[in-house]
C-alpha cells in the first residue's frame, strides 16, 4: 500500500545551535487516512526523532497541534493528507509566539492574558442549594461559545496580535465573551474593564482572520463584536450620566 | 516596526483568503486617501495663497486625460474603501459576522456597478467639455 | 487591562463619521463629479459657495474627514504598541496637526464664500 509518498517540508529550529529557522524536507509513505499528525509521528519514529511538535489527543478535543499547515491553520491531527491534495506539506509553527523548538512555541504570555481575563465564573452571590439554573433561551445563548478547545490557530492568524504583543487577541477575548454572556454570571462590569482598553477590544479591527482560521469553525470575530458592543454601552453611559 | 507597519501586507500569504486581502486593502487605500486629502485641501487653497486666477490656472491643468483616468482609480478606491467599511460596521454593530463572507460577493457586485456607471459619467463628462 | 474611554471614543467616532462620509461623499461626489460639467473655475466655485447651506456642509465634510483620515492613520501607528511615551505624544501630534489643518481647509473655504482671501 505504501507506494505514494508525500513530502514533509517542516520548519526546523533549535535555538541552541541554529540563528534562523529554515526548512528540512522528509519523505513520508502515504497510507490511506493518514492525518498530517501521524506523518509528523512517523517523521519522529522512523526518520528524524530530533523533531519536535505538540500533540496529545488525536481527535481534535485537547488543542495541542494547531499549526500553520499548507496555507491555513489547522489542527494537524484533524487534517487529513489527502485532503490537502498537494504532494507538498508545509508545516510552519503557529505564528506571532517565540518558538522554542521547530514546531513548539511558548504560549506562557498566551496563557498570562488567558488568566488576566478571568476565565471563570463569578456569580456574585453565595452558594444556591441546588445548581445555578438557566432556561433554555440563556443556555441558547452559549451554543457556539462553550467549544473553544484554546489551540492558539485563532491568535496566530490574527494580524494585530503580531503588530501589538500586548493586545489579548481573539481567543482571548472570545473566552471573556462566554463568561460575559453567561445568564449565571454577574461581573460584566468587571469584564468590560479587562477587556476595553486599548490593548483590549479596540485593537480588533474586525479583519475576520480569526473566524476563517478556526477549526471548530467557531466565531471570534463574533464574540469581540459582541464585547464591543457591551462595552459602547457601559462607556457612553459613563461619559455622559456619570457612574452608573 | 516597519515590519509591523506592514504587517498587513507582509501577512496575506500566510492568511490568503478574501477577508485578509479586504484589510489590506482597507488599509492600503486609507493611506493613499489621506494623503490625496491633503494633496486636495492643498490645491483648493491655491486661491487663498495665490488668488483665484491661480485656481483656475489649476483647475484648468487639471483636467487632463491622465488625470480623469487617476480620478476614476480615485473613485473607486474610494468606493471599495466606503463598502468594505460598511461591511465592518454592519458586522461589529449588527451581529452579522457570520454573514460577512456573501456580504463579500454583494459590496464587490455594487462595488462594481457603481464604479463602472460613475466611472462611465466621468468619462463622458470629460469628453463633451474637452477643449 | 483598564477600560480606556479614550480608546473607545476613537474606535466609535471613527464608525461614526464613517457612516456619515458615506452620505456626505455621496452628495460631494454626485454635485461636483457627475452634475457639474466641464473644468472648474474660480467663479463657479464661488457661485456655489455663495449659499450658506454649501458653505454648512463644506465645512461639516472637512471637519468628519480630517477626523476620520487622522486617526486612521494614528491607529496605524497605535497598532504597533509604541512605548506609552511616544503613543502619547503622537497622539497629540496628531490631534494638533488635525487641528491646523481643519483651520487651513476653513480660511480656503472662506476665500471662496467672500471671494477675496481672508488672511
Amino acid at each position: 500500500m505504501a507506494d505514494k509518498q508525500v513530502i514533509f517540508k517542516i520548519q526546523r529550529f533549535d535555538p541552541e545551535t541554529d540563528k534562523k529557522p529554515y526548512f528540512k524536507e522528509y519523505s513520508v509513505p502515504l497510507i490511506d487516512g493518514m492525518t498530517v499528525l501521524e506523518g509528523l509521528s512517523y517523521i519522529q519514529e522512523h526518520i528524524d526523532g530530533s523533531i519536535a511538535f505538540r500533540s496529545s489527543c488525536r481527535a481534535g478535543v485537547c488543542g495541542s497541534c494547531g499549526m500553520h499547515i499548507n496555507g491555513a491553520y489547522r489542527l494537524a491531527c484533524e487534517t487529513q493528507i489527502a485532503n490537502l491534495e498537494s504532494d507538498v506539506i508545509t508545516i510552519k509553527p503557529l505564528a506571532h509566539m517565540k518558538v522554542l523548538k521547530d514546531l513548539i512555541v511558548d504560549l506562557e504570555p498566551f496563557w498570562e492574558k488567558y488568566r488576566s481575563v478571568k476565565p471563570y465564573l463569578i456569580p456574585g452571590d453565595p452558594n444556591p442549594e441546588i445548581e445555578r439554573l438557566q432556561t433554555q433561551d440563556e443556555r441558547e445563548d452559549l451554543v457556539g461559545m462553550i467549544d473553544c478547545i484554546l489551540c492558539g490557530c485563532c491568535q496566530a492568524a490574527c494580524t494585530m496580535t503580531g503588530t501589538d504583543e500586548e493586545y489579548l487577541g481573539p481567543a482571548i477575548l472570545f473566552k471573556a465573551d462566554r463568561f460575559a454572556k453567561d445568564s449565571r454570571d454577574h461581573a460584566l462590569k468587571e469584564r468590560i474593564n479587562l477587556t476595553g482598553g486599548a490593548h483590549g477590544v479596540w485593537r480588533c479591527h474586525t479583519i475576520y482572520n480569526c473566524q476563517v482560521a478556526c477549526p471548530k469553525k467557531l466565531d471570534p470575530t463574533g464574540a469581540i463584536a459582541d464585547l464591543k458592543r457591551k462595552s459602547i454601552d457601559r462607556g457612553t453611559r459613563i461619559s455622559f450620566w456619570g457612574k452608573i | 516596526m516597519i515590519r509591523k507597519l506592514f504587517a498587513f501586507i507582509i501577512e496575506i500569504p500566510d492568511n490568503f483568503h478574501l477577508e485578509m486581502l479586504c484589510f489590506a486593502g482597507q488599509r492600503l487605500s486609507g493611506i493613499l486617501l489621506a494623503l490625496y486629502l491633503f494633496a486636495h485641501i492643498f490645491v483648493i487653497s491655491t486661491a487663498t495663497l495665490w488668488g483665484g486666477d491661480a485656481f483656475t490656472a489649476v483647475m484648468k491643468a487639471m483636467h487632463h486625460p491622465v488625470l480623469i483616468v487617476l480620478e476614476i482609480l480615485l473613485f473607486a478606491g474610494v468606493v471599495a474603501h466606503m463598502l468594505n467599511g460598511i461591511r465592518i460596521i454592519l458586522g461589529d454593530f449588527f451581529a452579522l459576522t457570520k454573514a460577512q463572507k456573501s456580504m463579500i460577493s454583494i459590496i464587490a457586485l455594487i462595488g462594481f456597478l457603481v464604479v463602472s456607471i460613475g466611472g462611465f459619467i466621468m468619462l463622458y463628462n470629460f469628453s463633451q467639455f474637452h477643449s | 487591562m483598564e477600560r480606556s474611554p479614550f480608546a473607545m471614543w476613537g474606535w466609535l467616532l471613527q464608525r461614526v463619521t464613517g457612516v456619515l462620509l458615506v452620505i456626505g461623499m455621496f452628495v460631494h461626489y454626485l454635485y461636483l463629479h457627475f452634475i457639474s460639467k466641464g473644468h472648474i473655475t474660480f467663479e463657479i466655485v464661488t457661485a456655489r459657495l455663495n449659499s450658506h447651506w454649501w458653505v454648512f456642509f463644506d465645512i461639516c465634510l472637512l471637519a468628519i474627514i480630517i477626523y476620520h483620515a487622522v486617526y486612521g492613520l494614528l491607529g496605524i501607528l497605535t497598532d504597533c504598541n509604541l512605548k506609552p511615551a511616544t503613543q502619547k505624544t503622537l497622539n497629540y501630534l496628531f490631534g494638533i496637526a488635525g487641528i491646523l489643518l481643519f483651520f487651513y481647509g476653513f480660511i480656503a473655504l472662506l476665500t471662496f464664500h467672500y471671494k477675496v482671501p481672508v488672511i
